[in-house]
This record gives structure tokens, C-alpha cells and sequence, in this order.
């Protein structure tokens, strides 16, 4: 049923509070919804990438090259490129309307993590390398890659120190970095200097995210703390003034708990972590305040990856045991009679009231004539689209995966 | 009479139920609804009855609650329809309800008065005459079986269909409606079939009351309705007719002139009880009263009207018909104790 048509109240939920199904397409590892939400990307266990259709629950391709488990995998904006590392030490770039990768590239090591820049997608990209310095590169040129190493700089005990993840900033001039020693460094994406360099703690950097509003940065360490940060203006201050404030630390002081995955909401209103070990749940903070305000339960196994679907306001999860993708959403109960407006959904009976002419029979030249009177010219709109969804996003034609169904029947094989 | 053999003899009273006294329902000073008495509905009507001891087949007479007068009737009346104590005003807060007076008009010249309390605002009133089969639950002209005036225009209303007639009333106007019958009916037999019930310790006649006819009802709603299809009819139906009868109106003594002609007959055939046709001395046109929304009506229970009808002389107030009717009733709870007790002796 259309969002738009039913209650408000519910349509405006602001996180998902329900699992509300499974799903089952091999071992999956790894999650991520495209932006427009339509599609969800799991990569499997044996190297498989699956793409499902978000309104079927229906698989429409799987991307097969990979030949070990897939341990990152990012959507370009537009929707139609793919970009997957795995631990055959390969990265992927895959076109959509193809089945095979477009660009690929195999290291002589594992890989961490592969990164679209926002700037030139899907050509310009990011990749951290076990080990190794991670790298620029553009690919645009098929026979003339280009790879700029960068290294960590900013500290005095630079042997054994590497970067391990980053993510880009929206406007794509620059990257955020964690590093294995705790430091969280800013670099220009144009020269590969390091701006900003900032020691936080000693431990690993497990996650970094930002949200896409480009407020807001959380850092998962592996000394069992999330902290987030407010990131300061890049644009306008000199790097010397930037300041990386730390707004909040989010950690189970109980149990002490190491967090897997984290994630925010569109706006960067929320944030999300599913948790290591026996706890099999997902943490829901609110980023303002800090406080947590939602615990979401049901799996029965230790979650890994998460994902929040911005659009269909709905949070995904993977299992580590089963491999299942666990599905939490908000449940809005249909409202049939707003495709009927004169009529009225009741909870209990209600005395109706009628008019004073209410029984009178008026002939029907002289209703018509009422009838007319009360009319107003009234123009419907029936040509212009609605610029935005019920929840607010804007709705922006997407690229649509096209499928071939005669193709369908050895997609299993 | 030879319909009720064998006769249902009624279930005998005990000796208490004769010093019983007689309990006209509770109401406070303003008006009000009532719990103690049954109202008519499901096709029964009911009227108060008492143990007669005299009546040894029978063994139960009519009787009335006070106050004793004509006045709005505590039975014929919208569950959700308020009245007062003297049982002459009545209001409802809800949409459209009805009450009718307690005594039929069944010939001659009857003048009714009706002043208005409130017609303020959203409140509205309808007045009219209505014979027993008017629906309670919608404003009287609703139906064939009656006839009204309504507030808001002045229109007079049958059918449910409001036609030009005079212009609107409002509070504190006194709406005189002056009724013609026939001068004189002929009355061949009264059979009342009641049977005493007991109703929350109270006793009453219960009675089958008249229904509405098809082709009556046809009249409203001319159509037939197969399934999903409406069929419109061809023929329209013509009830019998009382020759020379009318309903002519005036406000506050002012004549406005004849509103309806020629009333629907409701003697037998024109009236039907579920089973058969016959007078049970109930048929007639009553004052009937609708009010939406806080509207207010006063009946005049006096035997002299607030303003007289200019240009009338012969008729009768609707109250001097109070002592006639009643008398009736006792002529007739003779008349079905000696046939009880014919029947009785026949061993039937």
C-alpha cells in the first residue's frame, strides 16, 4: 500500500522496532543497501554477491568472480556500480547491467576494505591493504591504472603502523582514516597529505562511519568504545584550527561488551551496533543526548554486519552462525479508507448525527442545482510527481538492475 | 370475536398485585427519560392494565398512568425522546425523535396546540399528526402515515418530501393544528387481543401493534430492489382516502390555511396488524412531535386553546377527548369479559 496513504504517525517512526522476517541466500557476511534503497547487496561466505530486490525479498542476480568470503562491499550513488573486496585478495568493480567485473585488481595481501571516492565514481576509489600502505586509485583507464600509496604519518612509531579503514568525506577532497594504533588522521584526497592527525587512543580502529550529512563521525575502536565526533569545517577553517570533539563515547559498562558493526541513520539522528559474543542484539543510540533508546532483539545467534535502510526505514543484520539476514522494520497498519476519504476507520461504535434534512427527499433537479453550488472548481494535479517520499526523502529516479529472466534458471546452479 | 377461539387466558394475577399501587415513571422536574415502563417497539404496543377482581374471566382491566389528561404518551414515544413530568413538553438532544400523543383522534374536529419551546440555532422542531405505524426515529412527514410542518422553512412535510407552505416559526410561536375526520366512524367491532405482562413488577397489556404495508412504504421509496438492481415501480399505489378530511394550520391564532386533504383512511384494510386487519380502538391520528437537537415542544393538555383559531368554532381540544376515550376502554373490557366468559363456559 502507497506510504503516503497511511497513518502519519506511523509512517514517521523515526527507527524500526520489529523483525519482521529472514532471509536465506546462502552464508552471507556482509550486507549494504544501495542509496535509494531498493536493493540490498550479500556477500556470501564462498565469494558469491547476491542482489535483492528490497519490495520482493526476491534475489535478481548473483555476482559471481570472487573466490573467497567478501569482506566489503560499497554502492556507487547512482546505483548501478558495485565495488567488492574478498579475501582472494581482489578487488571488484562490477557494472550492474553486466555479470562480469569491469575493473579488477588482485594484491599480494588480504584486503581490508575498498572505498568509492565521492568524486568521479565509479573510477576513483580507495582500498586499505593488511599490512601495507593503502592506495588511491583510478581505474578510469582500464590499461593505465594509477595507484598513490599513502602511508601514516604523524606519529614517531611508524614501523607496524597502517591504516586499516577509511571513509571519504561528501564533498570527496578528503578521507578519514583509522589507523591500528588509534589514531584517526584526515587526509587530502588531491595530494594524499595528511592534514590532521589525531592520537585517541591506543587499540585498533575497527569501523569508521560518517553520516550522510557529513555532521558526524563514530569510531569504533576495539577497546570497546564507539565515540563519536563532530567534525569540524573543512572547508572554510585552515587545518591547523580543525578540532576533532568528541561528542559522545557509547560502551557497555556492565558488560563490557566489543561491538561488531556499526551504522547511522540518514541524518545522523541515530546510530546503530550489533554486538560481539553471546549478546545477540543491536544497540540503538540517539546521537544527540547520547542515550540508548532501543535494544532490537530476535536473532538467535551473534549478529556481524549491520545496515540501516534509510528510505524503507529498516535495519538489517547478519548472522555469524547461520549466515540468515535478519530484517527489523516498522510494522504501519493499513488505512484502507484513505483510498475511500468520505469514509471514517472507527475503533468503537459512534452515534452518527445526522442533519436536519436528513430525511427529506429533495427532487433531483434541485440537488443538482445544491450540488453544483457547493462544488468549487477544484484542479487535480495529475501530471506533476511527488518530489519527496512519505519519510521525507527525496525521490530521485534510480537506476533499475535490468533483469533477464530466461537468464534465471541457472542463476542457482 | 371469532378469531380468538380457543382464547389465550391471561395468567392470574396474585393477590398481592391487587395492592399494588399504580407508579407513574420517575421523572424530575425537567425533562427527562424513563426506565420503568416498556416502550413500543418490535411491533408490540403496550398500555398500563391493573387486576380487576370484578372481571372474573378477563381478569385484568385498562388503566392509564397520570397524569390523567391527553397528553404525550410515555409508550409511543423514542427510547431517547425526554419529557416532563406533566408529560406535555418533550426535547431530545440527539437528532431527530419522535413522541406522539397518548390518545388517538379518530373522528370529528380536534384542535392541537403546540407551542415551541426552542427552535434556537442547530435545535429544530417538526409538528404534525401521525397515525400509529410513523416511525419514532425519524421527524414526523417522514413516512406515508404522516404529516408535518417544518421549522426551519415553514414547509409542510409528507413523504419526506418538504413542499412550500408558509413561512418559518420559530420559539415562542404557538402552532395550532386543527385535524378533520370523518364526522362520524362506524364502529363494527373492537377486538383488542391483549394479554397481561409483567414488566420490571408493573403489569401491562401487551398488544400487537399495526405495521407498515408494503405498498405504503412503496410510497416513500418507489422502487423494488432485486440484488444489486433497483427497479423503479410503474404503478403508484393509492390508499383510500377519509372524503372531506383536513389538516389546517395556524399560528398563533392567525390561519395559514389547509395544508394537507383528503388524510390517508386508516381504518381496516388501510391499517394492518401483523396478523390480519382489524381496529384494536387504537387506530387514528395522533399529535406526534419531533425534535432535534435541544428543540423543545409544549402540547397543550388545557381544554381551551392559548390562541383560538380564527374563523373556527365547532371542535373539539385535544384533552376533551380524554374522558370518552377512557370510557371506551372500560365499555370495551366489558365487552371481552362477557365474551371470555361465554367462551369460558363453552370450555374452550
Amino acid at each position: 500500500m502507497n506510504l503516503s496513504l497511511l497513518d502519519p504517525f506511523a509512517v514517521a517512526k523515526e527507527y524500526p522496532e520489529v523483525l519482521f522476517s529472514k532471509l536465506e541466500f546462502g552464508h552471507s557476511t556482509l550486507i549494504k543497501s544501495s542509496y535509494n534503497s531498493d536493493y540490498l547487496a550479500s556477500g556470501t561466505i564462498d565469494g558469491d554477491i547476491v542482489i535483492i530486490d528490497l519490495d520482493t525479498h526476491g534475489i535478481i542476480k548473483i555476482l559471481r568472480n570472487h573466490t573467497r568470503a567478501i569482506n566489503s562491499l560499497r554502492w556507487s550513488n547512482c546505483g548501478r556500480y558495485l565495488l567488492s573486496t574478498s579475501r582472494d585478495w581482489k578487488v571488484n568493480l562490477w557494472d550492474l547491467t553486466a555479470n562480469e567485473p569491469i575493473r579488477s585488481l588482485r594484491f599480494e595481501g588480504p584486503i581490508w576494505q575498498a572505498e568509492f571516492s565521492p568524486k568521479n565514481q565509479p573510477f576513483e576509489i580507495f582500498i586499505s591493504i593488511f599490512e601495507d600502505d593503502c592506495l588511491f586509485v583510478n581505474w578510469e583507464d582500464k590499461d593505465d591504472i594509477r595507484m598513490s600509496p599513502i602511508s601514516v604519518e604523524g606519529s614517531e612509531e611508524s614501523s607496524n603502523h597502517y591504516i586499516l579503514t577509511g571513509v571519504y568525506h561528501p564533498s570527496g577532497n578528503f578521507l578519514f582514516v583509522g589507523t591500528n594504533k588509534g589514531l584517526v588522521n584526515i587526509i587530502s584526497t588531491i595530494d594524499g597529505s595528511t592534514l590532521f592527525t589525531e592520537k585517541i587512543t591506543s587499540s585498533n580502529v575497527k569501523n569508521i562511519i560518517l553520516s550522510q550529512t557529513g555532521y558526524r563521525i563514530a569510531v569504533n575502536f576495539s577497546d570497546r568504545i564507539i565515540r563519536q565526533f563532530k567534525i569540524p569545517d573543512l572547508v572554510n577553517e585552515e587545518p591547523e584550527n580543525w578540532v576533532l570533539e568528541v561528542e559522545h563515547k557509547y560502551q557497555d559498562v556492565v558488560n563490557r561488551l566489543q561491538w561488531n558493526s556499526v551504522s547511522f541513520n540518514s541524518n545522523g539522528e541515530y546510530l546503530i551496533a550489533s554486538t560481539f559474543g553471546s549478546s545477540h542484539e543491536i544497540y540503538i543510540w540517539e546521537t544527540t543526548m547520547g542515550s540508548l533508546v532501543k535494544i532490537l532483539e530476535g536473532s538467535k545467534e551473534e549478529l556481524v554486519d549491520v545496515d540501516w535502510n534509510f528510505k524503507k526505514c529498516e535495519i538489517y543484520a547478519v548472522g555469524l552462525d547461520s549466515g540468515k539476514i535478519y530484517m527489523w522494520g516498522v510494522i504501519v497498519p493499513q488505512k484502507w479508507s484513505a483510498l475511500a476519504p468520505d469514509f471514517v476507520e472507527i475503533e468503537e461504535n459512534i452515534e452518527f448525527m445526522e442533519r436536519e434534512d436528513e430525511f427529506d427527499i429533495i427532487p433531483e433537479n434541485e440537488m443538482a442545482q445544491k450540488n453544483l453550488e457547493l462544488e468549487e472548481d477544484i484542479e487535480v494535479d495529475l501530471l506533476t510527481k511527488d518530489t519527496i517520499d512519505a519519510r521525507g526523502f527525496s525521490i530521485e529516479k534510480s537506476f533499475v538492475i535490468p533483469l533477464k529472466l530466461e537468464h534465471s534458471q541457472n542463476l542457482f546452479e | 370475536m371469532s378469531s380468538k377461539i380457543p382464547r389465550l387466558k391471561p395468567v392470574p394475577y396474585k393477590e398481592s398485585d391487587l395492592y399494588q399501587p399504580l407508579l407513574a415513571p420517575q421523572l424530575g422536574p425537567g425533562c427527562g427519560t424513563t426506565e420503568d415502563i416498556p416502550y413500543n417497539k418490535r411491533d408490540f404496543k403496550y398500555k398500563p392494565c391493573r387486576p380487576n377482581p370484578f372481571l372474573l374471566s378477563k381478569m385484568y382491566s385498562t388503566t392509564d398512568l397520570p397524569p390523567y389528561k391527553g397528553r404525550f404518551s410515555y409508550f409511543d414515544r423514542s427510547q431517547r425522546m425526554c419529557i416532563n413530568e406533566d408529560c406535555d413538553q418533550c426535547t431530545s438532544e440527539d437528532c431527530w425523535r419522535s413522541v406522539k400523543g397518548s390518545l388517538p383522534i379518530r373522528q370529528g374536529r380536534v384542535y392541537v396546540e403546540f407551542k415551541i419551546l426552542n427552535s434556537e440555532g442547530d435545535s429544530h422542531v417538526r409538528l404534525g399528526f401521525g397515525r400509529r405505524e410513523a416511525s419514532l426515529e425519524a421527524p414526523v412527514g417522514y413516512d406515508a402515515y404522516g404529516y408535518g410542518f417544518r421549522d426551519l422553512t415553514g414547509q409542510k412535510v409528507h413523504l419526506s418530501r418538504p413542499q412550500d407552505f408558509m413561512g418559518s416559526f420559530g420559539t415562542g410561536d404557538t402552532i395550532g393544528l386543527l385535524i378533520q375526520l370523518a364526522d362520524r366512524i362506524k364502529i363494527d367491532d373492537i377486538d383488542r387481543d391483549e394479554i397481561p405482562i409483567k414488566y420490571k413488577n408493573q403489569l401491562f397489556f401487551e398488544q400487537y401493534d399495526y405495521v407498515v404495508t408494503k405498498p405504503m412504504d412503496h410510497l416513500l421509496n418507489p422502487v423494488t430492489v432485486f440484488g444489486e438492481k433497483a427497479i423503479p415501480d410503474k404503478d403508484r399505489y393509492k390508499p383510500p382516502v377519509i372524503q372531506g378530511s383536513f389538516i389546517k394550520v395556524f399560528v398563533n391564532g392567525e390561519p395559514k390555511g389547509t395544508a394537507f386533504e383528503n388524510l390517508y383512511e386508516f381504518l381496516p384494510p388501510a391499517s394492518e396488524l401483523k396478523k390480519g386487519a382489524r381496529d384494536d380502538g387504537s387506530l387514528g391520528y395522533y399529535p406526534m412531535a419531533s425534535c432535534f437537537r435541544g428543540g423543545k415542544v409544549q402540547l397543550n393538555t388545557a381544554n381551551k386553546p392559548e390562541f383560538a383559531p380564527q374563523g373556527e368554532k365547532e371542535y373539539l381540544m385535544y384533552n376533551e377527548l380524554y374522558d370518552d376515550s377512557k370510557i371506551e376502554e372500560y365499555v370495551w373490557d366489558l365487552i371481552d369479559e362477557v365474551e371470555s366468559a361465554w367462551l369460558d363456559e363453552l370450555g374452550l
